[in-house]
């Protein structure tokens, strides 16, 4: 009786471990396949997210550029400006006391300043140009954006096939960060209120759901039917400042030509060296020249005349991951596609 | 009689043993493959992640600067290089912050995953924009591999599981291509910070009749 019983009892002992053994390398490769889907959708959301707005901040970096280059002219014109108010009274030695002389240098100067007002004319009519973008067009150009990603899914500059792309919000931004990154119309120092922005200067704010269902890896046996697994990827994105400059042009050097951004520049032509007061040569038009003093009497600074400084502050922007911002995400509120 | 039987018993149970014990092992041998390959395939998912943020964000001083700008505009363009994930964050130690330590050989890919990618620019001439926008797009690229166990090889089609990773990142353009695919941003701006010199007779000065509004057209080799 005991021999009976004794045979083939390794077996169900052998199947039961089997079994598990099968369960565990499917349960496995189930929990791999779950957790690279779900990176796989977080991915395909923040990618789109970062993307979505890179519009607005486009038409903004446009905007710095034509602002830097208008500002050089400013300074210029300025220079200019000066310079033809002591050629005219023949001061500044251009003559050295011979007022005659200094006729040719005037008309000299006359001319640069005309040609730099038209250049200054150029930079402010495309600066109105590149200043037409809204905060509506920032969100329709958000979300048709979005749209041609999942439309160009598979292709090198598409989404991914895998997953379904909906914007779930798109707005200007509130709170939570930094002023200074925060603020696009004035330096504002963290802790002070933010300056009041228009709308069409201030940053958006993007967020998106990417959704897949995933079968699993192993059909249906017996009568068990593993379920299918929804992989969903939820991202955010905003405009900001990435890059913030306080550049003397005139003084910091380009790293590519080993000269100043912005070298002086002679309006003299070589025919004067005459100095001014305290040293200002008036027909030079020298962009750097950090002389700054602290002038402890008001507690603020005094520029000598031979050393005015032209310090340009800009911002560059570009797009950055933030938390998502809408709260529970609402049943039904996101398409989710079939991988 | 009953010594025979149990000394058979013996014997079933030691060929039971000899046929489920391969089939066992061959299980096990699933198993620690399910294993590697579900980290895996999650690793280099996580390659191709960071590998986007890199591109996205990883050298905003040449992409995004005044640096940039002058570069395009007068001089030579700055290239800011394509970020790329760094392939030992798959076979070890890594040299971004986390994970300090290199991962087990066990976890590790065999052989040496690769990772490519490819910076530049795209035209998106989407239905509903407010009209062609240029864009930095950045595509990455991981692959790794791990062993296939020899007697699963013939079940899984090969001796190595192949696992990829691709992300598709779109961006704000960095300056220099900014600057270069607007000439008339670049032709202004170069104007500006380097004036021609005099030649013929200056315009004359006059206020601005109307201001302009019309976006600024592209360069045609931005086009494609």
């Amino acid at each position: 009786m005991l021999g009976l019983r004794a045979r083939g009892q390794t077996l169900p002992i052998w199947a039961m471990g089997l079994g598990a053994a099968l369960v565990l390398a499917f349960s496995a490769l189930q929990y791999g396949e779950v957790l690279r889907w779900q990176i796989r959708a977080q991915n395909a959301a923040d990618a789109a997210a970062a993307g979505a707005l890179s519009v607005q901040t486009s038409a903004w970096n446009q905007q710095m550029a034509v602002m830097y280059a208008a500002s050089v002219e400013e300074w210029r014109i300025r220079n200019l400006l000066e310079a033809m108010v002591v050629a005219s009274a023949g001061d500044s030695g251009c003559a050295r006391g011979n007022s005659t002389n200094c006729q040719p240098l005037y008309n000299s100067l006359k001319d640069q300043y005309a040609r730099a007002v038209a250049r200054y004319t150029t930079d402010v009519q495309l600066m109105s140009r590149v200043s037409q973008y809204t905060l509506p067009q920032a969100q329709a150009d958000a979300k048709a954006i979005v749209a041609d990603f999942q439309r160009n899914c598979g292709k090198a500059n598409g989404g991914d096939c895998g997953v379904s792309y909906t914007v779930t919000d798109v707005r200007k931004r509130v709170g939570d960060l930094n002023d200074v990154q925060q603020d696009g119309g004035a330096w504002v120092v963290n802790g002070i209120a933010p300056a009041r922005v228009k709308d069409d200067y201030t940053p958006a704010q993007i967020e998106i759901v990417t959704c897949a269902k995933v079968p699993p890896l192993v059909p249906g046996f017996l009568n068990f039917t593993p379920p299918t697994f929804t992989a969903v990827g939820r991202a955010a994105a905003t405009s900001a400042m990435v890059t913030e400059e306080w550049i003397q042009p005139g003084v910091i050097v380009n790293p590519q030509t080993g000269k100043p951004f912005q070298p002086p520049e002679d309006f003299s032509g070589g025919t004067t060296t005459a100095t001014g007061p305290n040293g200002h040569n008036w027909f030079v038009n020298d962009f750097g020249g950090n002389a700054a003093k602290a002038f402890p009497l008001s507690n603020a600074y005094s520029e000598r005349i031979n050393g005015p400084e032209f310090s340009a502050v800009t911002g560059w922007w570009s797009t950055i991951p933030i938390k998502p911002y809408s709260g529970a995400l609402a049943p039904g509120s996101y398409s989710c596609a079939t991988s | 009689m009953r010594d025979l039987v149990s000394v058979r018993a013996r014997g079933q149970a030691l060929i039971e043993t000899a046929i489920a014990l391969p089939v066992f092992l061959i299980a096990m041998f699933g198993v620690i493959w399910a294993l590697q390959s579900g980290v895996l395939g999650e690793r280099v998912q996580m390659a191709a992640r960071y590998g986007g943020m890199v591109s996205a964000q990883g050298n905003p001083f040449q992409q995004y600067s005044l640096y940039g700008v002058y570069g395009a505009a007068i001089g030579t363009p700055v290239v800011a290089p394509c970020g790329l994930p760094p392939a030992q964050m798959l076979s070890g130690g890594s040299p971004l912050v986390a994970p300090a330590a290199p991962s087990p050989q066990f976890w590790q890919p065999s052989g040496s995953p690769a990772v490519s990618g490819k910076c530049g620019r795209t035209l998106s001439t989407a239905a509903g924009l407010s009209g062609p926008k240029l864009l930095g797009h950045a595509q990455l690229t991981v692959d790794a591999t791990n062993d296939v166990p020899l007697s699963l090889q013939a079940a899984f089609g090969g001796a190595l599981t192949p696992w990829n990773a691709t992300v598709n990142q779109l961006e704000s353009p960095d300056m220099g291509t900014l600057v270069a695919c607007y000439p008339e941003l670049k032709a202004a701006f170069a104007a500006s910070v380097t004036p021609p010199a005099a030649n013929g007779n200056a315009p004359a000065v006059s206020a601005i009749a109307q201001p302009q509004t019309a976006p600024l057209a592209l360069d045609g080799s931005c086009s494609a």
